[in-house]
Parts: C-alpha cells; sequence; structure tokens
C-alpha cells in the first residue's frame, strides 16, 4: 500500500534525468558501438524479447520497404554477399564472384552445404527464382527491385553457378544483393503459399520464421541446422537463443514502462529522454537488471531541410547561403538531440562510406555574413517587425513541418534564429502523403527528409533531374551534377566512385541546396542480460546471431 | 413490430451505402498519393511511381473505381491493403475480436460505474457522498485516457509488476486498458443518470406514486428508473457504438491491436481500400448498436415507442 502510494506520488513529481552522452559515430562508415566488456561466456538458450515500431506496411522483405521488416527478418534470410562495417564484401551465400569486363555480367559461384528451413536446397535455381520474384512487375516490389538497378535476368549456369546480367553496370548492385531485402527464399514456400507467403516465410538463416500476429507480435525460432554462417560473424554454427519475439509499439510513452516492467529486454527508438531515465535512475533494485545504451549511426542522407531552388527568394544563391551562415546548426542539435549529438555537415551523414568530411568547415556560423548576403540580394530592413523586405514584399518563406525526428522543435528554434535576421519562416504541419505531395509540388521552400543507405548512390533520387518529379525536393536540374551521378555509378572499383561524390557533395554545398541538421542516430536500449548484441552496416539491424542471455 | 424493424432495416441499408459513398469520395480528396508513399523509402524514380500508380489502378476514372467497388462488395470482397498486400477481410477478421473484447470489458466496467456514480449523485445529491460522485464522474470526462492509462501503466506494470504493460496476450492484457478506458466512458453515463434520474423524479406519475404511499425503492425502480433508462439506453447505445468503433487512443497506448488504430494509420498513409473496408465495418457496428438500442427502448418505454 505504502509503496502504491509512493508510486503516485512519484509520478506526479518530476524526475531528474540525468545526462547520459551517446558515444559519436567514428566516420568513414565505422560506427561505435560501446564495448561491452564482459566476462560473460556465450550460453546456449533463452528467450529474447525485442520491441520495435509498428511497420506500416506488410513483411515480405522482396515486396515491401519498412525498416522494421528489416530488423525482425534478417535473421530469418541469408544475402549471397554480407557487407562489413567499413562497406567490403565478403562471402554470404556465394562463395566467390567475378565481373565481366564489360562491367554487365556478375558470375556467382555459391555455397553447396545451404538448406532451407523446410530441408529444401538452397542452388543457383533458387537464386534466379527469387531474383524474378523482386523484378517482376506484377509483385509491386517497393523496394527490392530498385536494390537490383537495370537488372535484366539472372540464369543458373550449373547447379551452384548463377549470371546476374544488367543492362549497364551498375556499381551498387553487392549493396543492394548484401541486403535483406533481396535475401533468399524458398521456392518450395514461395510455390506453396503465394500471396500468403508472408505470414510463412522460409530462408536459410539462423532464425526460422515461427508466426506473425498482424500489428502485436512476430516470433522467430533457433535454425538447429545452420552452419553456414559468413566469416564476419563472432562465431559459427547455430545461433545462441532458442527464440525471439519481437513486439510492436506503437506509442513511444509505451516503451520505457516495457522496458521497466521486463517486457522487453531490448527496445528500438528510444526517445533520448526515455533513454536517460532508463540508465540515469537508480534500477539496479535486487533481482533487476541494469540497462544499457546502444546508439548506433545510421548511414544515408542526414536529416535536412531541402531548400527549393526554383522558388523565388530560395532561387538566388545568396539568399540559401545566407540560410546556412545565419543558423547556429551545432547550437540547434545540442537544444534538442543532446550537447554530443553528431551535426550533420553535408548531405550524407558522417558514416556512409564516400561521406566528405572536410565539408565540415564550410558554412561555420556567421550572422553577420548572412545578413550581408541577404543585404546583396536585395533584402533591406522595412521597419515592420524586423521583416526584411525586397520591391515592396516581406521575406517570407514556407517550410513544410511533419510529426517525426523533433522537427517540430527544430522548426520552433530555426523560427526565432532566422527571425532576428529579418526572415520569416512559416511552418505547415502536414501529414506524411500531403507533405510528400507539397514536396513534389513544389508548393514550399522548406522540405525535411531523411534517408538510410549504404552507397551514396542514394543522392541521384534526390540530386538528378531525372528526378524532378519524384524526390529531387531541391528542384535541381544541373547537367555536371547529373554527369557525375550517372558516371559514379559504374565503375566497380570504390576508388574510382569516391573522387567523384567528392565532387558531387562539394557541389550540393556550394550551391547551398541543403541545410543539414543532424546525423540519424538509431538509440537502442538493451537489459545488461543481453550479451553480444550489435548492429549491421545498415544502422538498423541486429545480428541476433551472436546475441546470448544471462541464465535466468 | 415488424414492420418497424423492416423499416429500420432499409434505414441502415440506405445509410451504409451513403457512408460508403462518402467515404470513397472523401479519402480520395485528401492530399497524398498511396504509390509515392509507398516508394519513398526506395528513392524510387517517377515513372517507377507512375507504374506503380497505374499497376494499383489508382489512376482509372473515378466513377470506374467506385463502380469497381460495388461490385466487390456485393461479392463481399472489400479489397486488398495497399502497403501490406492482404485481403481487407483478412485484416478484419483479425482486428475484430480484438476491438470487442476492449469494447465490451470497457463497457462492462463503465455501465455499473456510470449508472451507480449517477444514481448516487442523484439520491442524495447534496450531500458528501452526492458530490464526491460527480467529481469522480467529471474526473472520467475531463481526464484524458491517455494520461490515466499512463498512470496505470506506472504503478501496476513498472512498480507493482502485477500487469503487463502492452499487448494483447491474457486477461491480464485487459484490464488496465479496459479500466482506462472504462472509467472514460462511465463519465458522460454517470452525469447523463444523475439528469436523467433528477428530471424523472419531479415528474407527475412519480409524484402521484410517492402520494399512494408506495415505498421509496418502489418508486425509484418501477417508476423513475424505469422511465429515465430510454435516454440512458440511447446514450449507452451511443458509447458502445464508439467503443466498438476502437479506441485509438487506449489501443496505441497499450500497444493493442484493434480497428481504431487500424482505421487511424490507414488513413494518415492512404491506404484507399483498407480505410473503405474498416469505415465500413464499424458504420455497420454503428447501425446495428442503435438500431438494437432503439429496439430495447422501445420495449422499455412504450411511451418512447415505436416510430
Amino acid at each position: 500500500m505504502r509503496r502504491l502510494l509512493w508510486s503516485v506520488l512519484s509520478l506526479i513529481c518530476l524526475l531528474p534525468a540525468a545526462c547520459v552522452p551517446a558515444t559519436l559515430p567514428a566516420p568513414g562508415g565505422a560506427q561505435a558501438i560501446p564495448a561491452a566488456v564482459t566476462t560473460s561466456t556465450p550460453a546456449s538458450g533463452g528467450t529474447l524479447h525485442y520491441g520495435l515500431t509498428l511497420p506500416v506496411s506488410g513483411i515480405d522483405p522482396h515486396i515491401h520497404a519498412s525498416s522494421e521488416l528489416g530488423i525482425a527478418l534478417s535473421g530469418v534470410y541469408d544475402t549471397l554477399v554480407v557487407q562489413d562495417l567499413l562497406g567490403a564484401f565478403h562471402p554470404g551465400l556465394a562463395e566467390s564472384w567475378t565481373l565481366s569486363p564489360d562491367g554487365r555480367t556478375y558470375t556467382f559461384k555459391l555455397r553447396r552445404d545451404v538448406r532451407f528451413h523446410d530441408g529444401t536446397p538452397f542452388n543457383a535455381d533458387a537464386v534466379v527464382r527469387n531474383l524474378n520474384r523482386v523484378a517482376d512487375p506484377a509483385t509491386h516490389s517497393q523496394k527490392a527491385v530498385f536494390l537490383l538497378g537495370p537488372f535484366d535476368h539472372a540464369q543458373a549456369v550449373d547447379e551452384f553457378t548463377v549470371e546476374v546480367a544488367l543492362r549497364q553496370p551498375y556499381a551498387p548492385l553487392l549493396d543492394g544483393l548484401s541486403q535483406v531485402y533481396l535475401g533468399m527464399a524458398s521456392p518450395a514456400a514461395l510455390d506453396k503459399w503465394g500471396d500468403q507467403y508472408q505470414l510463412h516465410q522460409v530462408g536459410t538463416g539462423p532464425f526460422r520464421f515461427v508466426g506473425y500476429q498482424e500489428r502485436q507480435t512476430l516470433v522467430l525460432e533457433r535454425n538447429a541446422a545452420y552452419a553456414w554462417a559468413p566469416e564476419t560473424r563472432r562465431h559459427q554454427g547455430p545461433a545462441y537463443l532458442d527464440r525471439v519475439e519481437f513486439r510492436f509499439f506503437a506509442d513511444a510513452a509505451a516503451r520505457l514502462p516495457a522496458m521497466l516492467s521486463g517486457q522487453a529486454d531490448v527496445m528500438g527508438e528510444m526517445p533520448r529522454k526515455d533513454a536517460e531515465r532508463l540508465t540515469g535512475q537508480g534500477n539496479q533494485s535486487a533481482g533487476r537488471p541494469g540497462y544499457l545504451l546502444l546508439p548506433v549511426a545510421v548511414p544515408g542522407q542526414a536529416v535536412q531541410f531541402f531548400l527549393n531552388s526554383t522558388l523565388p527568394p530560395l532561387d538566388d544563391l545568396r539568399v540559401r547561403q545566407a540560410l546556412l551562415y545565419g543558423t547556429d546548426r551545432a547550437g540547434l542539435v545540442s537544444a534538442v538531440f543532446g550537447p554530443t549529438s553528431p551535426v550533420a555537415t553535408g548531405p550524407l551523414a558522417a558514416a556512409t562510406r564516400g561521406a566528405d568530411q572536410g565539408l565540415a568547415a564550410k558554412y561555420p556560423y556567421d550572422p553577420d555574413k548572412a545578413r550581408q548576403l541577404l543585404a546583396e540580394a536585395g533584402w533591406t530592413a522595412a521597419g515592420t517587425g524586423g521583416i526584411l523586405e525586397r520591391d515592396g514584399k516581406p521575406l517570407v518563406l514556407k517550410g513544410v513541418q511533419m510529426s517525426w525526428g523533433e522537427l517540430p522543435a527544430i522548426g520552433t528554434i530555426l523560427q526565432a534564429e532566422w527571425r532576428k535576421l529579418g526572415i520569416d519562416l512559416q511552418l505547415d504541419p502536414l501529414t506524411y502523403p500531403a507533405a510528400l505531395e507539397a514536396g513534389h509540388k513544389g508548393t514550399h521552400h522548406l522540405m525535411p527528409f531523411v534517408f538510410s543507405g549504404t552507397d551514396p548512390d542514394l543522392l541521384r533520387a534526390f540530386f538528378h533531374s531525372a528526378n524532378l518529379d519524384g524526390f529531387n525536393w531541391s528542384k535541381v536540374s544541373d547537367p555536371a551534377l547529373d554527369g557525375w551521378l550517372d558516371q559514379a555509378e559504374i565503375p566497380a572499383a570504390w576508388d574510382q566512385r569516391a573522387p567523384l561524390y567528392t565532387q558531387i557533395q562539394g557541389r550540393i554545398m556550394n550551391q547551398a541546396w541543403v541545410l543539414p541538421i543532424r546525423d540519424q542516430v538509431n538509440l537502442n536500449a538493451a537489459s545488461t542480460r543481453v550479451h553480444g548484441l550489435a548492429y549491421d552496416v545498415q544502422g538498423w539491424f541486429p545480428v541476433l546471431y551472436d546475441v546470448w542471455l544471462d541464465a535466468q | 413490430m415488424w414492420s418497424y424493424l423492416g423499416r429500420r432495416c432499409l434505414t441502415a441499408f440506405m445509410t451504409l451505402l451513403g457512408i460508403a459513398t462518402v467515404v470513397f469520395a472523401v479519402v480520395r480528396l485528401l492530399p497524398g498519393d498511396p504509390a509515392q508513399v509507398m516508394l519513398a523509402r526506395s528513392g524510387a524514380s517517377p515513372l517507377a511511381v507512375a507504374a506503380l500508380r497505374s499497376e494499383l489502378g489508382l489512376d482509372r476514372p473515378l466513377a470506374v473505381q467506385y463502380l469497381d467497388w460495388l461490385t466487390a462488395l456485393a461479392r463481399g470482397d472489400l479489397g486488398r491493403s495497399l502497403f501490406n498486400g492482404r485481403a481487407v477481410v483478412d485484416l478484419i477478421r483479425e482486428q475484430l475480436p480484438y476491438t470487442l473484447e476492449l469494447a465490451l470489458a470497457a463497457f462492462a466496467v463503465a455501465l455499473p460505474l456510470g449508472l451507480t456514480l449517477g444514481a448516487v449523485g442523484a439520491r442524495w445529491p447534496n450531500s458528501a457522498a452526492g458530490r464526491a460522485a460527480m467529481v469522480v464522474s467529471v474526473a472520467g470526462v475531463a481526464l484524458p485516457v491517455f494520461w490515466s492509462g499512463l498512470l496505470l501503466i506506472w504503478v501496476f506494470s513498472v512498480q507493482l509488476a502485477w500487469l503487463p504493460p502492452a499487448g494483447a496476450d491474457s486477461w491480464r492484457a485487459l484490464v488496465m486498458p479496459a479500466l482506462a478506458l472504462g472509467f472514460a466512458t462511465a463519465g458522460p453515463i454517470g452525469r447523463l443518470t444523475r439528469a436523467s434520474l433528477m428530471e424523472v423524479s419531479v415528474q407527475p406519475y412519480v409524484v402521484v406514486a410517492h402520494a399512494k404511499g408506495l415505498p421509496e425503492r418502489q418508486v425509484f425502480v418501477n417508476h423513475a428508473l424505469r422511465n429515465a433508462a430510454v435516454p440512458l439506453l440511447t446514450i449507452a447505445g451511443l458509447e458502445l457504438g464508439f467503443l466498438l468503433g476502437g479506441a485509438v487512443v487506449t489501443e496505441t497506448l497499450f500497444s493493442r491491436p484493434g480497428l481504431g488504430k487500424l482505421l487511424v494509420d490507414a488513413i494518415l498513409w492512404r491506404d484507399l481500400p483498407l480505410v473503405q473496408g474498416v469505415v465500413l465495418v464499424i458504420a455497420s457496428l454503428y447501425v446495428i448498436t442503435n438500431a438494437a438500442v432503439d429496439v430495447g427502448a422501445g420495449w422499455l418505454s412504450p411511451q418512447a415507442g415505436w416510430q
């Protein structure tokens, strides 16, 4: 009874939040994973309860695109190749591969000892069947087919050799093939279940798919026959965990109680304040485990605002640059996300392969320079509330505001900072589909967006003129940039592509087409019962194969 | 009575058809294109977006889409979810039991609680008990389910570890959502019960019953309560209908499956067939509940009658 009373009272009082610094990501694709120095040796057994957000889409990796399905299913499927944290490719289901001199045909030699969870053998025909399923327009693939690029056809040369033919050279292909969306499914299961396949998935991975309760839970079980783990994993043979139960938490407020009550052992996408409370409060009561934070840098595009370069006044380079000089980005990120959160310096997050670290020196916070640029562009003080004017028109910018990623807080700070420069920023709260349409029509000056991916070719979707009618929110039509983007897709060797991407990023920042805010961080919390948890290079997907639990 | 039922059925059918048409039109007027939303995570080219839109049949003339939908509906086919790929009927069939479970559990909490609060408030209006009953009722109306739900979670899951904070695995997971939602629903029922009872207690037939020397309890139950029950039943029916429509906030907070959250997500993401299907099912539940309430009201109080 007393405990009850104190619980109620404690709810009414504010709990002091201890400051727990998130570790910064190392540049060049490596992540800083806190070294959970543990003397515990791996032990088999136990059920891991993993909490994640509610997937909006279905859960078939060939068809659907959400990262939640990748989190849950990357243990069920193996891929032809595996990418390590530095971006190098290792054998997965394919032992080795060669590329034809014209760069258009990959020949993969497959492992011979692999079986699907239903006992059928993995071979070249299975690969062909999978790739054809993804490429078939009737499948309506929302992501996997785009990872294949200019895919033409695949054919089995012999039982364990498969040729993948492209219409033109495409360097990001291996990156695509390393993702769970191009995982290998059992052709027998595809035939048997047809359009119900997503509820009965069969792969070759260390965990087998047991069941999916729509919008509730997804259950996996250990695959005892697993003997083909890639060399990048920390052990070989079957996984340690008996079972993994994923539970979906739609509301951010529900995640902390789930961790504290022990209903979840690991929780993804913890709100920062809740995560701090988890590790800061005295939670080490008798019998209760402690907690560990695992922030993971997510590669891809940073959270940034695209500046619509065709909508006046942002069609003037000086005004765009003024926005960049006039925003204290480090201060903004620190205020919203905490003092050690990574500030973005360019269109690519620092953890992405090919991200140009030299951009950090560009656009330091310089409000005087911003005012000077605005004055040069013809905007003068007129006296009505301090907003600048030109030809009798006030300097008004319209920004799209969405509800994710603390954008409302960021927007409020930008409004205040820019008002001091004489800019009136008006924010328009929109739901996601309405925001996409607004970006498409180009009705607003500022469009916030974020995008995950490991290959810098993702810049194409946002800056190539072919995508003006698509996701090119800044409405960029720059022939030099188009040329570099096209060229950078071709050579297979990374050191031939890297200089082009440096030029591309340089041009984007010189032209001030984006206002970068913050590199994305996937903040996970785990109970200290959980050992060996690490995330793959994509940033979102845990490698549950190497995880073990303390005995209960 | 049968002609009454017959007329009610016809009205119900017309209502549902009207709702179906309005939803079909409105959800297509909202800004945003499902194909674009589906491909936003892949950075696909505009050609790919257009191709997907075409494959999904979203670029056909509205009249064609409407007729296709009506003919499919006549066959009992509600279409396929755009985002999920699964049949809408399957999705609804999976989520409906959870909504029914929560609605009935919350109603089972709300009705006795609300009636008791209202009766206490009406019987002893100026006493401490009566006032306390009304304060509790107002609290039910005013306090958001989100807040009271979180409070329950903190106390019963985190501190006491008696109940699970999320999910719908067992009866234990139903307790807190039912309490939070039931308390919120009991509020309006309590207030209306009190108002209705107080109004009835000054009616001529109650005064006459008292004058005839009938015991207080008999007056209360046979005369006052029976007549006060009619508006109560109507409101209770509306509340039940609302609960059946899916209590979105409760479902979200407790990570429970259910029609409410399914519908809200479908609207937010422009999953057109799912929106149409779920709205139709919820509207049908409302119509059935209200028809049952009207029949019940007519039986309870001949004065209300069946018009």
